[in-house]
């Protein structure tokens, strides 16, 4: 009976040793996959910064040979946001429906009346039209292109560039700000992954929108982690 | 007498031509305007591909210009 007793007691040992064993081993995983991770996104980093931002770039981490006005002498840029591209895809589809009217003009130019004018009024017709629609795509263009909102390790700074006639600059201490949020609905805004985000502070400006930008989700934890006073976010 | 001197100003084209050449004036103007604003916004932020930005500003103006100069002489 001791010896069933003593047998029964080794098993329920083993299975404790056992027990133990294995939640070691699977947090020593997880630790070695962090790890790894940890060294992807450092790589990444190291990588991005080297890399200059691109025309058509709407997230950059660390982005290279970027200031601004007032920039402080310690201050680096860790985040350069705009809006997604993909909300650029409205007026580069007038852009290509206006630029094959007069082809599709030329195609069916017998079913409309053409006025009686001389052929060189035409082509100057023709050109200013083609001038007009370069101008409509750089417009666009530089609407998206110089609305800016970067994060630096003091500060969150927010440039609007609205119909060419009217810019400002908003600026707002990491300190200053009570609360962060983002949305993301719709399913443009789920299959893309952008989103709005929404900053309240204390300052003057109460708040800051960064709207339609990529990766919301990243960039709140990247500005979460920057209020908590973490240096190396990514 | 002077009448018959005067007859270019009723004829449609003419007319025509005026309207022409103050719409791409005024274009110009405009694309003026653009290269202001863009010149002043890089003094706000500084990026590597800005200078790119601002020659299309400067092709699109020169482009117009040209076209200004074209209308005046053809038309």
């Amino acid at each position: 009976m001791e010896d069933i007793f003593v047998a029964v007691k080794k098993e329920k040992g083993e299975k404790k040793e056992e027990e133990k064993h294995i939640p070691e081993t699977s947090e020593r995983n997880k630790k070695e996959e962090l790890e790894q991770e940890d060294k992807l996104l450092d790589k990444q980093i190291l990588r991005s910064k080297d890399v200059e931002v691109g025309l058509f770039s709407s997230f950059h981490l660390y982005p290279a040979n970027v200031s601004f006005k007032e920039q402080e002498e310690d201050e680096e840029i860790i985040l350069l946001l705009r809006k997604h591209f993909i909300t650029n895809v409205y007026w580069i589809l007038v852009a290509f429906v206006i630029t094959a009217l007069p082809i599709i003009f030329f195609i069916f130019r017998d079913n409309f009346p053409i006025p009686p004018v001389p052929a060189k009024f035409n082509v100057i017709a023709f050109l200013f039209y083609f001038n007009i629609i370069g101008a409509y795509v750089y417009i666009n263009f530089i609407s998206w292109y110089f609305n800016i909102s970067l994060v630096t390790q003091k500060r969150l700074i927010d440039i609007h560039f609205i119909d060419v006639i009217y810019h400002d600059m908003a600026v707002t201490r990491l300190n200053l700000i009570e609360d962060v949020s983002f949305t993301q609905s719709g399913f443009f805004r789920s299959f893309f992954n952008y989103g709005d985000i929404y900053v309240q502070t204390a300052g003057e400006k109460m708040h800051f929108d960064f709207l339609a930008v990529s990766e919301p989700d990243r960039v709140l934890n990247i500005i979460e982690n920057l209020m908590g006073g973490d240096k190396n976010v990514r | 007498m002077y009448a018959e001197y005067l007859q270019f100003l009723i004829n449609p084209l003419f007319i025509f031509k005026i309207l022409i050449l103050i719409m791409i004036f005024v274009f110009i103007i405009f694309m003026l305007i653009v290269l202001n604003q863009v010149r002043s916004i890089l003094r706000t932020i500084n990026q590597p591909k800005t200078p790119l930005v601002v020659m299309v500003a400067i092709i699109l103006l020169l482009g117009a210009a040209s076209l200004f100069l074209t209308s005046l002489v053809i038309l």
